[in-house]
């Protein structure tokens, strides 16, 4: 049951640590918007999901796998968080793929597109690294949400949400409706101009995101 | 079907026109003549494994500097 042996990805933490969030109450469970007030989930029920997202903590993914409830959820996760042998088992047995960010890791790129096309969701945070609040950075989205996206035909779902003021404030995450590459192109392989072009449509996107959750929250 | 060929077809289809074919010669380098970059990489890697029928592992990516080296490659796993 933990051991997801169709991606070679452990699922134990992810299944128990979920089930917490699930049962845990108010305080671990975070608030969700959506930008478009309509529900998308049964419009894309069928298909996987990559969740793209500022950035702020390592509890995001859990609050992202809380906020999407309805999937079973992986990880894109970098080699240096994983660098740790306590972080490595940590992450390896709660749904995160490893990904080496220096090199072109086609075997990370494989076990994604795998999850993907067995309609799974997979969380991304483009910005590559943590980022304190004020500091998001998402002028560069990297081009490997892109590229799989492109190769999956997998909607991307924007969301955005800041750590509350105190660790008992529910948190709020805000999301986007689904962004589909095929609005912008049909091709699988993307250009540089495409791929520069759908990632600044998709700042803007996660830039929406944002701006309802300074509406909401007031910007804390 | 000549390699050579093949990879020719493999990047018009990962990059259509943006890769000049006439430079794609056993000795030009993909990331200096070609201009790949790690995504470049991939999007060629998986072009490849589609036209060829085999998959590509990091390691294999890792050793590729050169046209030659695909080539090599490819004949190693076909």
């Amino acid at each position: 049951m933990f051991w997801n042996k169709k991606y070679g990805v452990s699922m134990f933490f992810y299944d128990i640590s979920h089930g917490i969030v699930l049962l845990g109450g108010s305080i671990p469970f975070p608030k969700k918007y959506t930008v478009d007030k309509k529900p998308f989930h049964n419009e894309i029920k069928d298909e996987g999901m990559i969740i793209v997202g500022n950035h702020v903590s390592f509890k995001d993914p859990w609050f992202y796998s809380a906020v999407f409830s309805n999937r079973r959820m992986f990880f894109l996760a970098s080699e240096l968080v994983m660098k740790d042998p306590i972080r490595n088992f940590l992450c390896y047995h709660s749904g995160c793929i490893k990904i080496d960010r220096n090199i072109a890791d086609i075997n990370a790129i494989r076990v994604a597109t795998k999850t993907l096309k067995h309609k799974r969701a997979l969380t991304i945070f483009p910005e590559g690294t943590l980022h304190r609040e004020e500091e998001m950075d998402l002028t560069e989205i990297k081009a490997g949400v892109i590229f799989l996206a492109s190769q999956t035909g997998a909607p991307i779902i924007p969301a955005y949400s800041l750590k509350p003021k105190h660790w008992y404030n529910r948190r709020t995450v805000v999301v986007g409706e689904p962004f589909r590459i095929s609005d912008y192109t049909n091709h699988k392989f993307l250009s540089v101009p495409e791929m520069d072009e759908i990632a600044k449509a998709l700042i803007d996107k996660i830039n929406e995101c944002k701006n309802v959750f300074d509406e909401i929250t007031g910007g804390k | 079907m000549d390699i050579l060929e093949g990879i020719k077809e493999a990047v018009t289809d990962a990059f259509g026109d943006e890769v000049d074919l006439t430079k794609i010669t056993p000795e030009a380098t993909l990331k200096e003549d070609l201009g790949f970059n790690s995504i470049g990489m991939l999007a060629m890697a998986v072009s490849l494994e589609e036209k060829f029928g085999f998959a590509f592992t990091n390691d294999d990516l890792a050793g590729i500097t050169t046209v030659q080296d695909v080539i090599n490659l490819v004949q190693s796993r076909i």
